[in-house]
């Protein structure tokens, strides 16, 4: 057993009248990738704020490397890297330029691993930063964090506005990097399958609070989804183990957590029950923090369909 | 760090070139021969130039990272917050030092390029440079103070034009000497101290990030707050002071004026009716009786006010000596230097020195130049003797005065060249040949005034007396006038013979209250620290403005009560507003404290620091466990 990296203990924050943060607790462990997932203004980048040392909690506390994330001294900064959502670098530099700045910036920069690195995703020094496109920023944004060797990397959104490929080779060059070191991670991402590939530790949070915080076998093996044609007059089941219950054209979906015996026999007998089945991470996200009104964007479509104004004037 | 400041290479090498063109281009303004040998006396373009790059570029250094997005990327790195300051200031400091050297070495190649005699160039003409270079520092200072404020921009921008109205407005006002020349010392040193203050401040400052949710560091309130509402209070005055000039001469055109009526004198008001006037009572009410002043014999109207004037608020680019430094003759320009050498300039000879006779002697410290009738007049700083520049010798010949006399001044002669009588003291002044405005010109003795003629000094009599008299001298006499300009004593005849009759104007109708009244509003409106200073100590002949006349030279102690007491009303709102709000005691304690020594702009100062937002507490419900857990971290094996 080891000390965790990272402890957010019961951190709230806001801006102005909006929660953003209610009470986040979360840990990441040394070696552990954790992906912190969430939809827009969920309150990710926040809490990788706070947890950076930019923002101070209102209440609650974050410790990182066991130091609290309000006094971070340049020695414990020397031991995070960090990639920021829009690969922020000078734009008067060159890639050398840039190599050089975090060399001296950085104590613990490692020289030979950069350029290593560099040439394994075909970077020149002699690149000027504005030249390069998004994804080779991404990934010098990316080498520069890991060549500083340090114990926790985070990332915030690193992969937004990439496209697929470059999305792939970012995580590729992630996990090449990132091989052996030991480092924990802590990410956020809108990039479910990316998500999937690389992590270890899954945290979704909404509406300012984790409603998932578990490792991706776990959920696996936890979570099942399933549908349901219920019989007429049988009501839909809720309770502690249906995570979310939505309707379909073909019936109902269910997303039942450790679904008993006695349960999935109550539901056969109700009506009819496809197969249960793990979901994807999507399924997942989607069926936990997507709209409760399934129809919101499908009024205006079939208003549309009947020749209706889609604004629907007065 | 060499890499810290070359990441600030664009700035810094941009904002070098930039600043090295402005303030070696500024130079241009006069000839070489007045900058680099010479000494100018005024630098107003190199002035003006100086402190507008120096708040630019301290604005930049301040927030360069900010605008370019990469304050956090710098941030994070494992840097003490304060070597980053350090190397902004560093970067800074370098950009200003290369401009101070490189732009007068780019000035002085360019008059050399286009203008002999260069070779003339003195050291001692540089001070006039660099005292004018040196508002760059502290323009620089202010601009990094302010752009390092964690605050919304529009009050960082707030904050930077109250900082720079006040401090320049006072090193100018603590700088000027006689009639309005600046000491240098003092001002060098002035801007060089408030330079390193906004610098402290600016270090201090940068080291909070904005954070508009929480309560700002008490270290920021006092270092930056504070010093932003005292800024404000100093600019406060200033409209205080406009105010109360309007209200203050509405009030005396309000106030009777006084008629000699035979042996007697009346008290009057002018009627609708041109030149008849409604006698009033001492008490200022008409008593119905009218007097037609059209008919022989009803004498004339005395108006006994003093003739006060409010000192105007401002700063400009210093003088360093009051007296001119050049003269013309009819094909030669004479330039005199402060500590005395002269030199000539002319299209056939270029710039040549000369001097004291034909040993081409200086001329002692402060002296004097000015053309004067026909010729080109120094008087000698020691000795005050009038030397003329002789065209043909080259050099400087001295002009006797009559026994006893000693050269004072050069006179200026403001006289009315309608007036008949002005008009003839201004024909015997007046050199036939050189019909221009410099002929007003005199030789000012402690018992005549002299004009040049044929090389020789010629008495003009008559003139003394009458520029005595003239409006010029008159408001120079007055600009450190003590007198109360509401309560106006009044005793006639002021000739010196037994008075007759006496009188107080003051407030007395209802008419005359209603324009009394905005004066003590405004009054009790200013600061009740500088209420109190002005109170007690003597009016400063410079920087008046910051202090209020009603209250000045000891009177009425009961309006500088009345604004400390006005202070004290709105630090006990404001302070109760904060312990609404949730604030910290010592909080409450220093913007109290602010507030009732500073008054209405400190409240502003901390109405606009300490927003409701910054105390807001919402009671957030515990947040639920995830539906979803397993493991907590430490369980999991490394």
């Amino acid at each position: 057993m080891s000390s965790p990296v990272v402890t957010f203990d019961g951190v709230q924050r806001w801006f102005g009248p909006h929660v953003v943060l209610k009470g986040l607790t979360l840990q990441v462990g040394p070696g552990q990738v954790y992906a912190l997932l969430g939809r827009n203004a969920a309150g990710k980048t926040t809490a990788l704020r706070i947890l950076l040392g930019f923002l101070q909690p209102h209440r609650g506390r974050v410790t990182v490397l066991g130091n609290d994330s309000r006094a971070l001294t340049p020695e414990v900064r020397g031991r995070i890297g960090y990639v920021g959502e829009d690969h922020r670098l000078y734009p008067t530099m060159k890639v050398a330029d840039a190599i050089a700045f975090e060399a001296e910036t950085r104590p613990a920069f490692r020289r030979a691993f950069a350029d290593k690195a560099l040439q394994r995703c075909d970077l020149r020094p002699a690149q000027r930063i504005p030249q390069l496109s998004r994804g080779q920023r991404a990934q010098l944004c990316l080498i520069l964090a890991v060549a500083s060797n340090p114990e926790l990397l985070v990332c915030d959104d690193p992969a937004l506005g990439l496209d697929v490929v470059m999305r792939r080779e970012f995580l590729d060059a992630l996990i090449d990097l990132l091989a052996d070191t030991g480092c924990a991670v802590l990410f956020s991402s809108h990039f479910l399958t990316d998500v999937e590939r690389i992590a270890d530790r899954i945290g979704i949070l909404h509406d300012g609070s984790l409603l998932v915080d578990s490792t991706l076998d776990d959920i696996k093996r936890r979570v099942q989804r399933c549908t349901w044609l219920p019989a007429n007059g049988t009501p839909l089941p809720t309770g502690p183990h249906v995570l979310r219950a939505s309707q379909r054209r073909g019936g109902h979906e269910l997303l039942l957590l450790d679904a008993p015996p006695d349960l999935l026999a109550a539901l056969r007998a109700g009506g009819e029950l496809s197969p249960p089945q793990a979901p994807t991470l999507e399924e997942l996200f989607l069926g936990l923090t997507g709209p409760d009104r399934p129809g919101i964007l499908r009024e205006p479509l079939d208003e549309l369909a009947r020749g209706a104004p889609a604004g629907g004037g007065a | 760090m060499a890499w810290l400041l070359r990441k600030d290479g664009p700035w810094v090498i941009g904002g070098g070139i930039v600043a090295t063109l402005a303030l070696g281009g500024a130079l241009h303004e006069h000839s070489g021969a007045r900058v680099f040998v010479v000494g100018a006396d005024r630098l107003e373009g190199a002035f003006h130039t100086a402190w507008i790059t120096g708040v630019v570029l301290g604005s930049v250094a301040a927030c360069f990272d900010e605008v370019l997005g990469t304050r956090e990327f710098l941030a994070q790195r494992p840097l003490a917050r304060t070597a980053l300051i350090r190397a902004r200031l560093r970067a800074l400091l370098i950009v200003l030092a290369c401009s101070f050297v490189l732009g007068p070495i780019g000035a002085w190649i360019g008059f050399a390029a286009f203008h002999d005699g260069m070779w003339h160039t003195r050291l001692a003409a540089l001070p006039a440079i660099y005292a004018a270079y040196v508002v760059a520092l502290s323009g620089a200072g202010i601009g990094v103070a302010a752009g390092s404020l964690p605050v919304p921009w529009w009050q960082r921008i707030v904050v930077a034009a109250a900082w720079f109205g006040a401090s320049f407005a006072l090193i100018d006002a603590v700088s000027r000497g006689y009639q309005g020349a600046a000491r240098m010392a003092p001002f060098v040193f002035a801007h060089v101290g408030a330079a390193a203050v906004f610098f402290a401040i600016a270090a201090v400052a940068a080291r909070y990030d904005a954070d508009p949710d929480r309560p700002r560091a008490q270290v920021l309130r006092a270092i930056a707050g504070v010093p932003a509402a005292a800024a404000l209070a100093v600019l406060w005055t200033v409209p205080c002071g406009e105010g109360q000039a309007r209200a203050i001469d509405l009030l005396q055109d309000a106030y009777p004026v006084v008629l000699k009526r035979g042996d007697e004198h009346v008290l009057v008001r002018a009627t609708h009716e041109p030149g008849v006037w409604r006698v009033c009572d001492r008490d200022h009410r008409s008593t119905g009786e009218r007097i037609d002043g059209r008919q022989p014999g009803r004498g004339g109207v005395r108006r006994p006010m003093p003739s006060w004037h409010w000192l105007s608020f401002g700063f400009d680019a210093p003088l360093w000596h009051s007296g001119h430094q050049s003269g013309w003759s009819d094909t030669t320009t004479v330039l005199l230097a402060a500590d005395g050498l002269v030199w000539t300039r002319s299209l056939a000879d270029g710039l040549r020195a000369t001097g004291r006779g034909a040993e081409l002697l200086p001329f002692a410290n402060d002296s004097l130049i000015g053309d004067v009738g026909d010729s080109v007049v120094v008087i000698d700083g020691a000795t005050r003797q009038p030397w003329r520049y002789d065209d043909a010798a080259g050099h400087f010949v001295p002009m006797p005065l009559p026994a006893g006399e000693r050269g004072e001044q050069l006179g200026w002669a403001s006289l009315d060249d309608k007036d008949p009588d002005d008009a003839a003291l201004l024909a015997q002044l007046a050199d036939p040949k050189r019909a221009w405005a410099w002929q007003r010109r005199f030789v000012r003795t402690q018992h005549g005034a002299y004009t040049v003629r044929d090389g020789a000094l010629v008495a003009v009599p008559g003139l003394l007396a009458r520029v005595d008299r003239g409006r010029w001298a008159r408001d120079d006499a007055l600009a450190t006038n003590q007198t109360d300009p509401i309560v106006i004593p009044i005793e006639l005849p002021d000739d010196g013979s037994p008075v007759r009759f006496r009188h107080e104007l003051r407030p007395r109708t209802a008419n005359e209250w209603a324009r009394a009244v905005p004066a003590f509003v405004l009054s009790l409106c200013r600061p009740p620290l500088l209420q109190a200073i002005g109170h007690v100590t003597v009016m400063p002949r410079r920087g008046g403005w910051l202090f209020d006349r009603l209250v000045a030279d000891g009177r009425r102690p009961w309006l500088v009560l009345g604004s400390f007491v006005l202070g004290a009303a709105l630090a006990w709102s404001f302070a109760r507003r904060l312990r609404r709000l949730g604030a910290d005691r010592a909080v409450v304690r220093l913007w109290s404290v602010a507030i009732v020594l500073l008054g209405l702009p400190a409240l502003l100062v901390a109405w606009a620091a300490e927003r409701p937002r910054a105390y807001a507490q919402h009671d957030v419900a515990a947040a639920p466990s995830p539906r979803l857990g397993s493991r907590a971290a430490e369980e999991v094996p490394a």
